[in-house]
């Protein structure tokens, strides 16, 4: 008698992004737009049952000056997850995929995050001058 | 304003670090600076919890980390030792459980150890609002701050626990708790809750032990006065006309064998 699947079927896992693969992307990109003066840098670590996602941006020309930008908190699941805006001190909630991409966007794109970009590069290029 | 300034004119502050001003940089840079002088002048900081002002040159200020209320910098004067600041506003009790503050000890203690790896020594002096006292877990542990009240204890530089290396900080606060020490019994007044200490020591410095050959008793304190005015209330507590915290003030002897 052939065993019946009780699984159902399984998405495929090629058409989910995960929360950590969408930050590394704007990791990336952050490297890219500044040409690799600053470095968005991505970490994510397994507590219990939570897995920690940190971004921050490295000026490896200011001795790997790290400044860390947000924190991701989710389950198993990704979502709903909890988004910390460390710089300004605020947290958000993200019930989906697409409040997440919007939150991030707004923290990214903010004013003091932008502040703090233009400020690190002002900085290497008043190093570069000088020697 | 005109009480920070004073303070720093006063006391011939080199570094001034503050948490929740709403003063901007331009307009203290300005009055700091209105009698010339030696001039004070605030470098790039990303920070939005704590503001920088430093009398030094500004190729004497380097930046190591930001982390929220965590600001790491290197200090390298002219003359003396480098050392590391690491100048903290932690979040408070309304905001943040017993249990969460000293996960964020921990946090801090790691990020602490590797700005001393990466800056090559440990003359560190933490120094903020920890919104935490003394004696509670976050200070005390030996996974968070690992501040002792004793520096023969601090001196033996590290204990092991579980395994791990844990190394020390001096906290000198212990010995400015209550009001038979000497200033005020503490740095912050709050008298609510069925438990209250009512004077807190949130306020507080810590120092690695390669720093204690610069430190001594005699050259820190927590103020009650700039100049003639009295930063205490006239009845108990602070007055919250300049703010609800005492200042902290110490003096590090860093040019001592130079």
């Amino acid at each position: 008698m052939e065993t019946k699947n009780l699984w159902g079927d399984i998405p495929s896992v090629e058409k989910i992004k995960t929360p950590f693969a969408i930050l590394k992307e704007q990791a990336a990109i952050l490297s890219e737009l500044t040409k690799g003066l600053l470095i968005g840098h991505c970490v994510i670590k397994k507590e219990a049952n939570k897995f920690i996602l940190t971004l921050a941006i490295v000026a490896p020309a200011l001795d790997n000056y790290n400044c860390k930008v947000l924190q991701i908190y989710h389950d198993i699941s990704m979502y709903p997850l909890n988004l910390t805006d460390i710089i300004m001190s605020r947290q958000y909630n993200c019930s989906d995929e697409q409040t997440y991409i919007q939150i991030l966007g707004n923290v990214l794109s903010s004013d003091k995050t932008k502040k703090v970009i233009v400020g690190l590069l002002a900085q290497i290029e008043s190093n570069d001058t000088k020697e | 304003m005109n009480e920070i300034v004073s303070l720093c004119h006063d006391n011939d502050v080199d570094i001034l670090l503050l948490a929740e001003s709403k003063i901007t940089d331009v307009q203290l840079l300005k009055a700091l600076n209105q009698k010339g002088g030696r001039l004070y002048i605030a470098p790039f900081n990303p920070s939005v919890k704590i503001q920088i002002f430093i009398r030094y040159p500004l190729n004497c200020y380097k930046l190591i980390s930001d982390d929220g209320g965590i600001a790491i910098r290197q200090l390298i004067p002219p003359i003396g030792k480098d050392i590391i600041i690491v100048a903290l506003h932690l979040q408070s009790k309304l905001h943040m459980k017993e249990n969460e503050q000293i996960y964020q000890s921990v946090r801090i203690a790691s990020a602490i150890e590797h700005a001393e790896q990466q800056v090559g020594h440990s003359r560190t002096l933490v120094i903020g609002d920890f919104n935490m006292n003394p004696f509670e877990d976050g200070i005390v542990g030996a996974d968070g701050f690992h501040a002792v009240m004793d520096k023969v204890i601090a001196k033996k530089v590290c204990r092991t626990v579980q395994g791990k290396e844990c190394k020390y900080f001096y906290n000198p606060m212990w010995s400015r708790m209550g009001d038979s020490s000497p200033g005020p019994p503490g740095t912050y007044y709050y008298s609510g809750g069925h438990v209250s200490y009512f004077w807190n020591t949130f306020d507080q410095i810590l120092l690695r032990p390669d720093l204690l050959d610069y430190f001594s008793d005699g050259n820190w304190q927590v103020l009650t006065k700039v100049g003639d005015f009295n930063l205490l209330s006239d009845n108990i507590g602070i007055k919250p006309s300049t703010s609800d915290h005492l200042p902290i003030i110490i003096t590090l002897d860093i040019e001592r064998g130079m």
